[in-house]
């Protein structure tokens, strides 16, 4: 089944076309990778899916629903979960209260339950941190939950993001460039981490520079170039696209350009 | 200094319970004390500032919405009350929360244009909110009393009991603090606290966990505002006198430097810097306007030596890199990280 669909998505800033004509189906429970040159827009990609920017033309559609024209907190609220190219943590609070944040959605005690201190206020509280700790020590970041996130170090803080994003229980999540500034060995344990996720029946969405973490756990890849879609397929097919090679490698008897 | 500080702080934090109590008993008998009507109503001022420090730092410390024009809506607030109960005559009681609700009805007003503004471009549309309705309260005579203000704004009182006296206005503002900062700290520590918190710290990330940034940011904004109402109306019937003098830009400063010394983004903050700032200005008195000289230098040292406030931490949202390096290794006795030191994060 196609959990998460564009159809001819289309981003420009003025006369930059971003994006350009993208269609693109991630089949549920599987792992879609996008990949291209720097400026190719895949960063611009993702932010339309997940509604920070409105598309200039085209079509969302996540699960059967057409979601254009969602502002980030809906598309949330529909089941999509992101992470940032930057990570983007609550640096000046508990890794806990980051993971809290996340089950702002599955809660609903209003601002007088909360002066009342009444039973749903305690009653969501209780449950708000106990799936909290739950999350944290399923994914091992249990002995960091009271340490403030701008202490983690960098691979921690990317799975703490990752953590939260998981905490608004989402049916997609998007990672992009998880794997961005981190040691190989990082990189391999962050690739054990979202294979495992992936295994629990999280479908995601990764963008990704590290072309072998790409390959390694991606069923189909998504290449972009100039903002246009160059080709779509399994690793093996991406790899031996001309099209592809000549992106990244510039062409054959040309001056080369791309990276 | 600092130092010492930090180890009063440590010291107050481990006997949290037991200090509050103390202080809040201190509070109750203080006017038994004090039998100086003058320096219970200095008291009492402190009081009210503290309600006001601690609604800015609400606003400005915990949702990072860094507005400046807060006598804006100390004045809405004034002048609802003093209007409402000199010609409709309602009792102060019900003119309070009246008050703080059409004060944070202009919250929700103000809370439409600086939706989309960030950093000191909120401030000034703020900081103009609070002029034009300074001048509309200086202009609008019919209603305001224009330049002559409002006079003979009546006392509370309560059943037929007047509670007008130094020491019930210091009652009713003592308590109306106290269930300020109760209300505060609980919702502060609910989700919708969490929202406004998340909110300062990352908007981007705050929408991306579907938080409603834009309607959490108005509640918040409408939440600090009904404080500053409720404030206002106290001050109308305190003063028994409304003057749109009394709402000038300068008032606003007061009010913020209050929060930013006391140290925003923590409940003790404002209510220390309220202390401060007032017993300064009152100690100084002698020197007549040069008191403000003093004023300004301690601001000036404060932002230099302890940026986060007197009370705020070393991890304050607001200690600049320059000041929480040197603590921060000492302070945080955390786990050892599993990996060895990150690689420079790669750009694009």
């Amino acid at each position: 089944m196609v959990l998460l669909q564009t159809k001819e998505l289309c981003k420009f800033f003025g006369g930059l076309k971003a994006v350009n004509h993208v269609s693109m189906e991630v089949e549920e429970g599987k792992i879609f990778g996008i990949i291209g040159p720097n400026g190719a827009g895949k960063t611009t990609f993702f932010n339309l899916c997940a509604g920070t920017f409105p598309a200039t033309s085209g079509e969302i559609w996540m699960g059967g629903k057409n979601i254009t024209g969602y502002r980030p907190h809906m598309a949330a609220r529909e089941g999509i979960a992101r992470t940032f190219q930057n990570i983007q943590l609550f640096q000046n609070t508990s890794v806990l209260e980051n993971i809290a944040v996340g089950f702002h959605i599955h809660t609903s005690a209003s601002m007088l339950d909360a002066v009342l201190g009444n039973q749903r206020q305690r009653r969501t509280e209780k449950e708000i941190y106990e799936k909290g700790e739950a999350l944290l020590n399923r994914l091992e970041l249990g002995q960091y939950r009271d340490t403030m996130a701008k202490n983690l170090p960098y691979g921690i803080q990317r799975k703490v993001e990752i953590a939260r994003a998981l905490a608004i229980s989402p049916r997609i999540l998007l990672l992009d460039e998880p794997a961005a500034g981190m040691n190989p060995m990082e990189t391999q344990e962050l690739l054990v981490f979202v294979k495992k996720l992936n295994a629990e029946g999280l479908t995601v969405v990764v963008i990704e520079h590290d072309l072998k973490f790409i390959m390694n756990i991606c069923e189909r890849i998504m290449v972009l170039n100039y903002g246009e879609k160059l080709c779509e397929g399994t690793a093996d097919q991406v790899r031996n696209n001309r099209q592809v090679q000549e992106a990244y490698f510039g062409k054959r008897a040309g001056l080369g350009g791309g990276e | 200094m600092i130092r010492k500080l930090q180890n009063i702080r440590k010291y107050i934090r481990h006997h949290r319970l037991m200090w509050i109590l103390f202080l809040l008993a201190a509070a109750l008998v203080l006017p038994l004390v004090l039998t100086n009507n003058y320096h219970l109503g200095i008291a009492t001022r402190i009081l009210m500032y503290m309600i006001l420090a601690s609604a800015v730092n609400v606003m400005n410390g915990y949702s990072g919405q860094f507005a400046i024009g807060h006598a804006g809506f100390l004045c809405v607030g004034a002048y609802t009350a003093a209007i409402l109960m000199t010609r409709a005559g309602l009792n102060f009681f019900l003119v309070l929360p009246l008050a703080g609700m059409v004060t944070a009805l202009f919250g929700l007003l103000v809370s439409f244009p600086i939706g989309k503004l960030s950093g000191i471009y909120l401030g000034f549309v703020t900081l103009g909110f609070s002029e034009i309705v300074r001048i509309v309260c200086l202009n609008w005579t019919p209603v305001t009393g224009g330049p002559m203000g409002i006079k003979a704004i009546q006392g509370p009182s309560l059943f037929g009991f007047s509670l007008q006296s130094p020491k019930g206005y210091y009652y009713i503002i003592f308590v109306m603090l106290v269930l300020m900062v109760f209300c505060t700290a609980k919702i502060l520590k609910s989700r919708t606290g969490r929202a406004w918190i998340s909110i300062r710290e990352n908007e981007a990330a705050a929408a991306s966990l579907g938080i409603h940034t834009a309607r959490y940011k108005t509640m918040n904004i409408m939440y600090a505002t009904f404080w500053e109402g409720c404030a206002g109306a106290f001050m109308a019937t305190y003063y028994h006198f409304v003057d749109s003098s009394m709402f000038v830009t300068d008032e606003s400063f007061n009010i913020l430097s209050m929060a930013i010394v006391g140290g925003m983004g923590t409940l003790a903050g404002p209510i220390v810097g309220a202390v401060v700032i007032n017993i300064i200005t009152e100690a100084f008195r002698f020197l007549s306007e040069y008191r403000m000289v003093i004023y300004a230098l301690l601001i000036i040292a404060m932002m230099w030596l302890r940026p986060q406030g007197i009370a705020g931490s070393s991890d304050s949202v607001l200690v600049s890199s320059k000041a929480g390096k040197g603590r921060k290794r000492r302070r945080t006795g955390r786990p050892k990280p599993v990996q060895a030191e990150a690689a420079p994060i790669k750009e694009g």
